[in-house]
């Protein structure tokens, strides 16, 4: 009985593994471009890898309506089927966002892991003045995130920090959608 | 006597396909399900091309300026060189101070008093106004009719000056008759520095209909350079060289070109009233 269930899981993973091996995932991401579409974002991107794994896409141009808002290094989503993640890297926001955002965040992390907890998914960004790092909460449909910050940027950011929770030395921001 | 070796050859295939197939089976299916599900994903993508469609280049349409750069022009000056003015026989010009905009004043007097009368353009002096002023002579208009007025003396001294030594200028901000001129170096100090914008002056969108129908000045720092500029907290910002800012886009496409511009026009909703501020960078 136990020999039947395990053969029949191994099935279930050779299949999935073969689905994500097989999926076209190049055509998945121009999927998703035009998703964003009605949002009137669009992504310019100079190389787009389709690995066995995973998806590397370099040089993003992150456009709204037709303005450069910001310039990505390189994205990557890949899984293993436990772990899914998306990895962003070197963000460079548009000259007049800098006021709103962190003009360079060097990486942003998004994770999510079945044995470490199936309802959560991680997020943690690095950028030059601190660190967020977060979760989502996917039974409760909340998204949380904690901003450790240096007093340059609490100097430079004070009107959007307002809008945030102070929690000790962090400043919380929470959503639930 | 022959040695027998045993070779085990009975290799069951039919075992071995057994064993396999499950997984080959697994293989095509994936395989299978991800080509039907290629027919049906898109094949390509137009990436976002860069079709800036608004452009915030203003064009100000002076009728004199267009004449002057026209072949008509040329028309038009031997018109002007052919056409006979009525002399002023009893006034006397005595000195022409011309500023860069074919403004400025003369000095003039009546031939029998020896009295002299600083004349600016658009003024009058015994029903002759004063329209135009050129290198060695006026043109004053009396009755619809137009008179020429030249100087007598070869030594007469003929002045010309910079507007912006007549004007007020403060940190590249010159007034010109009622109209402000930017310098093109203020302009990128502010495109080069976004803070020293948003130290100056803060601005909010205003909403109508869920849709963004202006930005609101709600803070403006006082002997800054956009209170120089004539614009006052309250005001909404409908538009800027007659592109409506509907959308944060639109206020980023300008910010992007401001430094390439010539002029600028603010068309500003203050009370109910509509304004426009007019600018001109040089």
């Amino acid at each position: 009985m136990i020999r039947v269930f395990f053969k029949y899981i191994v099935y279930i993973v050779l299949f999935s593994y073969m689905m994500i091996v097989f999926l076209p995932k190049t055509n998945v991401y121009y999927l998703g471009l035009d998703f964003l579409k009605p949002y009137k974002v669009f992504i310019v991107s100079e190389n787009i890898k389709d690995n066995s794994l995973s998806l590397d896409i370099e040089n993003l141009k992150v456009k709204y309506e037709g303005i450069e808002v910001a310039q990505i290094e390189s994205l990557s989503v890949g899984t293993y089927l436990y772990r899914t993640t998306l990895e962003i890297d070197a963000i460079k926001a548009n000259d007049v966002l800098k006021n709103f955002i962190p003009e360079y965040v060097q990486k942003i992390s998004i994770t999510h892991n079945v044995f470490k907890n199936p309802f959560k998914i991680d997020i943690n960004a690095r950028f030059k003045q601190g660190r967020a790092f977060g979760e989502v909460d996917l039974l409760e449909r909340k998204v949380m995130i904690s901003l450790d910050v240096s007093r340059n940027f609490i100097s430079k950011y004070r009107d959007i920090l307002k809008n945030l929770k102070k929690n000790g030395k962090y400043y919380t921001y929470e959503y639930q959608y | 006597m022959e040695s027998i070796i045993p070779m085990n050859t009975n290799i069951d295939f039919n075992t071995i396909i057994k064993k396999l197939l499950p997984f080959m089976v697994i293989v095509l299916l994936a395989m299978s399900i991800n080509v039907i599900l290629y027919l049906f994903l898109p094949k390509f993508h137009f990436d976002a091309v860069d079709k800036v469609s608004k452009t915030i280049e203003y064009q100000k349409y002076k009728l004199r300026e267009n004449f002057d750069e026209n072949t008509i022009v040329k028309e038009k000056k031997v018109i002007e060189r052919q056409k006979e003015y009525q002399l002023i026989s009893n006034i006397e010009l005595q000195m022409i101070y011309q500023d860069k905009n074919n403004g400025g004043w003369v000095v003039i007097s009546e031939k029998s008093l020896k009295n002299s009368t600083i004349l600016g353009v658009h003024e009058t002096f015994k029903k002759y106004r004063l329209e135009r002023i050129y290198g060695r002579y006026v043109i004053f208009s009396k009755n619809s009719k137009e008179y020429k007025l030249a100087l007598t003396d070869e030594d007469t001294k003929v002045t010309y000056t910079k507007v912006q030594s007549i004007n007020k200028k403060t940190n590249g901000i010159t007034k010109v008759d009622d109209q402000y001129q930017l310098s093109r170096k203020l302009i990128t100090s502010y495109t080069k520095d976004s803070n020293k914008i948003w130290k100056d002056i803060s601005i909010h969108e205003i909403t109508k209909n869920g849709k963004i129908d202006g930005f609101k000045v709600t803070r403006i720092k006082k002997k800054s350079v956009f209170d120089q500029l004539g614009l006052k907290k309250n005001d909404v910002i409908k538009s800027v060289n007659n592109i409506q800012l509907k959308s944060y886009a639109d206020a980023f496409t300008l910010y992007k070109k401001i430094s390439t511009v010539k002029n600028m026009k603010f068309t500003v909703l203050r009370g109910d009233q509509e304004v426009e501020l007019e600018y001109e960078i040089k």
